[in-house]
C-alpha cells in the first residue's frame, strides 16, 4: 500500500468513526496510531503514544487554554451580558433592526471577556431571544444574529481558535490577536449592513427603530465598567508589554473571578459550577489536541502533506483562485466537522500552501479563523446553531439554519475583502510588535 | 450494576476534583510570579515548568470526569437518523473501541514511566522527576477507559434494559449538546 | 515510505539490497543551513547506495518535538534524530563538558574533535551515548555570547541584575553566579521579549539571532567574550542500525563519524558567519563588545566555579570527572582555531 493510500484510508477512516458516535478526540488518537503502525512499525506508533500526549499536556503555551475558559465562565456567572447587552441595545436603538444589531455588537463584545463561542451563544441567546421575540422580530432574524454574534467573536482576543492556531503554526500568539482586530470590526459593520439590507428588504422582519434618550444612553456605561477592567487586564496587560499571554490570562481568570465575588455572586455552589465547566470544557479541547497531535504525527510521515501542498500549489492559477478553492473545501468540512479538529487538522496542510503564494502566517491565522466562524454557524455541524436550539427550544433546527445563510454570505465578503487587502490583517501587529 | 456505576462516577468527580486544583495552582503560581517579580525583581524559579508540571496532571485528570458529564464532542449527526437498535449497536461499537484506544495509551503511559524512571528523566531547572507524571497519566488514562467501559455497558444494555435506554438517550441520544455541557 | 515497512525489495540498481527510507527528525526547519547540509548528506547517502538508502528530513519538529526527539529515536518512532543534548537534561552529563561555560570550545569544529578525541578513550562517554542511540555525528552549535539592547556588557558589575535569555543547564548556573537573573524565554517569543523590555538581552549565536529576527531589538553582542556550545548528536534508533545491511552500513560510517562531524561543525562556522554578515547588511545598529582581559577573567573566575560544581556532580562511580574535565581542557587547547 503506498503512503499515499494509507494516509487517505486514515482520514476516511477517522471521518466514518466518527459519524458511527466515536468520541472526536480518541477517533484521531486510534487512527493516528494504527496509521503510524501500519505506515512504520507496531513499537514505533507505541512509541508515539508513551510520550506524544503528556508532550502535549505538558506545554506551557497551552497553559492558556484553561486559563481563558475559567476567566469565561466565571463572567457567564457574574451576569456581566445583560449591562453589556443593554449598553448596545440603548446606543444602536436608532439603526433599523436596533436589536438584532445589539445582539451582534454585544455578543462580539462577551466574546472578548470570555473568549468562547458556546458560553457567548448561550449567555447572548439566553437573554436576547425572548427580548427580540418580545418585540415581534422574526426569529431566523433573532437566532441568525445570535449565532453569528458568537461566531464573530472567534476573531477578538483572547480567541481559543486564535490560540490554537498560534500553536500548530508556531507564530505569536500576540501578534495574532492583533491582527484579528481589524477585520473583527470590519466584519462586525458588515453584519450591521447586512441586517440593514435584510429589513430594509423584508421589513416585516422586525419593528422599525426608535429614539432613546441620551441620559438612558449614558446610564448603561455604568453596567460595562467590570468588563472594561477586565478587558484592561488582559488586553492592556498583554498589548502594552506589561504582561505576556500566558501572564495575561492567569491575571485575567483571577480577575473575573475577584468581578464576581464583587457582585456577590462568588458563592460556593457557583464556585464549584464554574470549576466543573472549565474542566469539562478543558478535557473536551485537549483529547482533540492530543488525538490531533499523534494524528499528524501519522499524516506527517506518509507525507502526505506535502504531497497535497504540491498538488494544489501546483495548479497553474492565480493565488485567488487557489484561496477560493481552500475556502470552498473549509466550507464543505466546516459542514461536517467541530471547529477546533477542523483546524488543527488543515493548518499543518493549508499554511504551507498559503505562505508558497506569499500570505503572511499572520494573515492566514485572520482567515482560517473566518473559515471556523464560517463552520461554526453552517448547517449541518454547526455549534452555535446547536446550542441555540438547545436555548429557544420551539424554533426548529431549520429555522435556525435558514437565519444563518444571510451571514455566512457576509463571511465570504469578508474573506474577500481580505484577501484582496491582506494588509488588515497584518497592519495592526506590525504596528504594535516592531518599530 | 447501578451500584458499580455510582461509585465510579464518584471517583471521577474526585479525580476530576484533582484537575481543577492543577488550575486553581496555575493561576496562583503565574499571579504570585508575576506579583513577585513585577514588585521585588524576585520571579519563582522554574515557574514555567511547575505550570508544565500541573498542566500534565490537570490534563489527564479531567478526562474521565469529563466523560461522566458527557463533554467529550461525539457527532450524533448521522447516527441519530438509525432505528433505535442500529443506533445503540453503532455507539456501543465505537465505545468498546474507544475503551481499547484509551486502555492502550494508558499501558504506553506506564511503560515510558518505567523507562523515564530507569533513565532519570528530569526537567531542566527544577530537575523534578518525570516518571510519576506519566505514571499519573497512565493511571488517569486506565480510569478513562473503565468510564468508558461503564458506558459501555450501559449502551449495550440499554438495547433491553428500558431504564438504561432513557439514561443513554439522555446522555447521547439527543441531537443537541446542552449548553451546560457545552463551552466551546 | 519510511521505516519498517519500506523495507519492501524494490532492489537498489545493481544489487538485491532492499530499498529503505529513514525518517530523520530535527528542530530547526529545512530551510535553515543546518539541515540543508543534512539534506546534501542525505543525498550523497542515497546516491552512494544506488538510490537504495533514502533519508528523508522532517523539519521544524513537525515528527518529534524537540525535547522529544530522544525519546522518539529510542522508540524507534523516528529513525535518527538530530539531538540537542540539552533539550534532554541529565541525559548527556559527560557530553556537556564541552559546554562548561568559558571552560570549552569556541567552533564547531572543534567541539566535534574534542568530544570525538573524549569519546574513544572514555567507556563511560561511549556508555552515556551508546545506551541510547546508535551515533553518527557529533559537534557543537555555533559559539553562544551575550548580547543587549541597552547597555552593552563589559565588566562583571555591568551584568548585575539584568534579565537575560538563556536556555536551562549549565548557562543559567553560571548566569545566577555572574550575579544576573536568567530567564526561560521560548525562542518565538524572544523578539516580543526583547521589544517590551521583558528581557535585557539574550545569550545566542548569530544564526538564531538571525533566524528570529532579533538584530532588530539587540545593539550590543558581546562577540569578545565567546561562553559555551551546546552539543549536537546525530543518532540512530540502535535497533533500526542493526537492522541494515553491511554496505548501508558502511556507507553512513564512511559519511559520518569523526570526519563527517568535523565537517558538519564547519558548516555550522559557516552558517553562522554568514547569518553575522546578513545582519550587518540589515541593520546598523549592531556595536561588537569587546570586554578587556582582565574583566573576561572576572567572568571566568566564576565560571570556574560552576565547572568545579560539575566535577562534584558527575563524580561517582570511580569516575574521574576531574581528569576528565582537565583531559577536555586540554583537548580544547589543542585543537584552538
Ligand atoms: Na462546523
Ligand atoms: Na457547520
Amino acid at each position: 500500500m503506498s503512503m499515499m493510500t494509507l494516509a487517505v484510508l486514515g482520514i476516511v477512516a477517522f471521518l466514518v468513526l466518527i459519524l458511527l458516535g466515536m468520541n472526536i478526540g480518541i477517533s484521531l488518537l486510534l487512527v493516528g496510531t494504527i496509521g503510524y503502525a501500519l505506515a512504520v512499525s507496531p513499537s514505533a506508533a507505541l512509541g508515539l503514544l508513551r510520550s506524544l500526549p503528556a508532550s502535549q499536556a505538558g506545554t506551557y503555551a497551552l497553559m492558556v487554554i484553561p486559563m481563558f475558559i475559567i476567566m469565561g465562565n466565571f463572567t457567564f456567572h457574574a451576569g456581566l451580558s445583560n449591562g453589556l447587552y443593554n449598553f448596545c441595545n440603548k446606543w444602536l436603538s436608532r439603526l433599523p433592526g436596533n436589536l438584532a444589531c445589539s445582539t451582534v455588537a454585544a455578543s462580539t463584545g462577551f466574546h472578548v471577556i470570555c473568549g468562547s463561542i458556546a458560553a457567548t451563544t448561550a449567555t447572548m441567546g439566553t437573554i436576547a431571544i425572548p427580548e427580540m421575540r418580545k418585540y415581534g422580530y422574526d426569529d431566523r432574524l433573532a437566532t441568525g444574529s445570535v449565532a453569528m454574534g458568537g461566531a464573530l467573536g472567534n476573531l477578538i482576543p483572547p480567541s481559543t481558535l486564535l490560540i490554537v492556531y498560534g500553536i500548530v503554526a508556531e507564530q505569536s500568539i500576540g501578534r495574532l490577536f492583533a491582527a484579528g482586530i481589524i477585520p473583527a470590526i470590519i466584519l462586525l459593520v458588515l453584519t450591521i449592513i447586512t441586517i440593514i439590507i435584510m429589513v430594509t428588504i423584508k421589513p416585516n422582519l422586525c419593528p422599525p427603530p426608535h429614539k432613546t434618550p441620551w441620559i438612558e444612553r449614558f446610564k448603561t456605561i455604568i453596567e460595562i465598567i467590570p468588563i472594561l477592567i477586565l478587558f484592561l487586564v488582559v488586553l492592556g496587560g498583554m498589548f502594552s508589554g506589561l504582561f505576556t499571554v500566558n501572564e495575561a490570562s492567569a491575571l485575567g481568570a483571577l480577575t473575573a473571578a475577584i468581578i464576581t465575588a464583587i457582585k456577590g455572586r462568588l458563592t460556593w455552589k457557583n464556585f464549584v459550577d464554574i470549576m466543573q465547566k472549565s474542566v469539562q470544557t478543558s478535557a473536551m479541547t485537549f483529547l482533540i489536541i492530543i488525538g490531533a497531535a499523534v494524528f499528524c504525527t501519522f499524516l506527517n510521515i506518509t507525507g502526505f502533506p506535502e504531497k497535497l501542498a504540491s498538488m494544489i500549489a501546483g495548479l497553474d492559477v492565480s493565488k485567488y483562485v487557489i484561496i477560493l478553492i481552500m475556502t470552498i473545501i473549509y466550507l464543505i468540512l466546516g459542514a461536517v466537522m467541530d471547529e477546533l479538529p477542523m483546524m488543527m487538522m488543515t493548518v499543518p496542510i493549508f499554511l504551507p500552501i498559503a505562505m508558497g503564494l506569499d500570505f503572511s502566517p499572520i494573515w492566514f491565522g485572520v482567515y482560517v479563523v473566518l473559515c471556523m466562524e464560517m463552520g461554526a454557524i453552517a448547517p449541518p455541524v454547526g455549534l452555535a446553531c446547536f446550542i441555540l436550539a438547545g436555548i429557544a427550544k420551539d424554533v426548529p433546527l431549520g429555522t435556525i439554519y435558514r437565519g444563518a445563510v444571510p451571514y455566512i454570505i457576509t463571511i465570504l465578503v469578508m474573506i474577500a475583502i481580505l484577501t484582496f487587502w491582506p494588509d488588515l490583517a497584518t497592519f495592526l501587529p506590525d504596528l504594535i510588535f516592531n518599530e | 450494576m447501578e451500584k458499580i456505576k455510582r461509585f465510579f462516577y464518584r471517583c471521577a468527580e474526585g479525580v476530576g476534583a484533582v484537575s481543577a486544583i492543577g488550575y486553581i495552582a496555575i493561576i496562583v503560581l503565574c499571579v504570585a510570579d508575576v506579583a513577585l517579580d513585577k514588585l521585588f525583581g524576585t520571579p519563582i524559579e522554574g515557574s514555567y515548568e511547575l505550570v508544565e508540571r500541573c498542566m500534565v496532571v490537570a490534563v489527564f485528570a479531567s478526562f474521565a470526569y469529563a466523560q461522566t458529564k458527557k463533554a467529550h464532542i461525539n457527532m450524533m449527526i448521522l447516527i441519530e437518523r438509525f432505528p433505535r437498535f442500529t443506533r445503540l449497536l453503532s455507539l456501543g461499537l465505537t465505545s468498546i473501541i474507544s475503551v481499547g484506544t484509551t486502555a492502550y495509551a494508558a499501558h504506553a503511559a506506564w511503560t515510558q514511566s518505567m523507562t523515564a524512571m530507569k533513565m532519570n528523566q528530569i526537567t531542566g531547572i527544577l530537575h523534578i522527576p518525570l516518571w510519576p507524571f506519566y505514571t499519573v497519566e497512565s493511571i488517569a488514562m486506565y480510569f478513562f477507559a473503565i468510564i468508558l467501559l461503564i458506558d459501555t455497558i450501559y449502551i449495550f444494555g440499554a438495547i433491553k434494559n428500558n431504564e438504561w435506554n432513557e439514561q443513554v438517550t439522555e446522555d447521547y441520544g439527543m441531537l443537541i449538546p446542552k449548553p451546560k455541557d457545552t463551552n466551546n | 515510505g519510511s521505516g519498517g515497512k519500506g523495507t519492501d525489495n524494490g532492489g537498489a540498481a545493481g544489487g538485491d539490497l532492499p530499498k529503505i527510507q529513514l525518517s530523520l527528525t530535527l528542530h530547526d526547519p529545512v530551510t535553515s543551513r543546518i539541515a540543508q547540509a543534512m539534506q546534501a548528506w542525505a543525498d550523497e547517502v542515497s546516491e552512494k547506495t544506488n538510490g537504495g538508502l533514502t533519508i528523508k528530513l522532517f523539519g521544524s519538529g513537525s515528527l518529534a518535538p524537540g525535547p522529544e526527539a530522544l525519546n522518539f529515536v529510542m522508540d524507534g518512532t523516528a529513525d535518527i534524530g538530530w539531538l540537542y543534548t540539552m533539550f534532554f537534561p541529565g541525559q548527556f552529563s559527560l557530553t556537556e563538558v564541552v559546554a562548561l561555560p568559558m571552560n570549552g570550545p569556541t567552533h564547531p569544529a572543534q567541539t566535534a574533535e574534542v568530544l570525538w578525541d573524549l569519546y574513544e578513550p572514555t567507556p563511560e562517554l561511549q556508555q552515556e551515548i551508546d545506551s541510547k542511540v546508535h551515533l553518527l555525528t557529533m559537534y557543537g552549535n555555533p559559539v553562544n555570547f551575550i548580547s543587549t539592547t541597552k547597555k552593552p556588557i563589559n565588566t562583571l558589575a555591568d551584568i548585575k541584575g539584568m534579565k537575560l535569555r538563556c536556555p536551562a543547564g549549565a548557562m543559567t548556573e553560571v548566569m545566577k553566579l555572574w550575579g544576573a537573573s536568567p530567564e526561560v524565554v521560548a525562542a518565538g517569543d524572544a523578539y516580543d521579549a526583547l521589544q517590551k523590555g521583558n528581557i535585557d538581552g539574550t545569550s545566542w549565536e548569530w544564526q538564531g539571532i538571525e533566524a528570529f529576527k532579533l538584530y532588530e531589538q539587540l545593539r550590543y553582542y558581546m562577540e569578545g567574550m565567546p561562553i559555551y556550545e551546546g552539543v549536537f548528536i546525530l543518532g540512530m534508533n540502535k535497533e533500526k542500525w542493526e537492522s541494515l545491511p553491511q554496505e548501508y552500513k558502511d556507507v553512513l560510517t564512511e559519511t559520518t563519524g569523526r570526519q563527517g562531524s568535523i565537517e558538519f561543525g564547519n558548516i555550522f562556522y559557516e552558517a553562522a558567519e554568514e547569518s553575522k554578515k546578513a545582519i550587518m547588511e540589515a541593520t546598523k545598529n549592531v556595536e561588537i563588545v569587546n570586554p578587556s582581559p582582565e574583566a573576561i577573567a572576572e567572568f571566568k573566575a566564576i565560571a570556574d566555579q560552576y565547572a568545579q560544581t560539575w566535577v562534584q556532580q558527575n563524580s561517582k562511580g570511580g569516575f574521574d570527572a576531574q581528569a576528565y574535565l582537565n583531559k577536555s581542557l586540554e583537548l580544547t587547547e589543542k585543537y584552538k582555531r
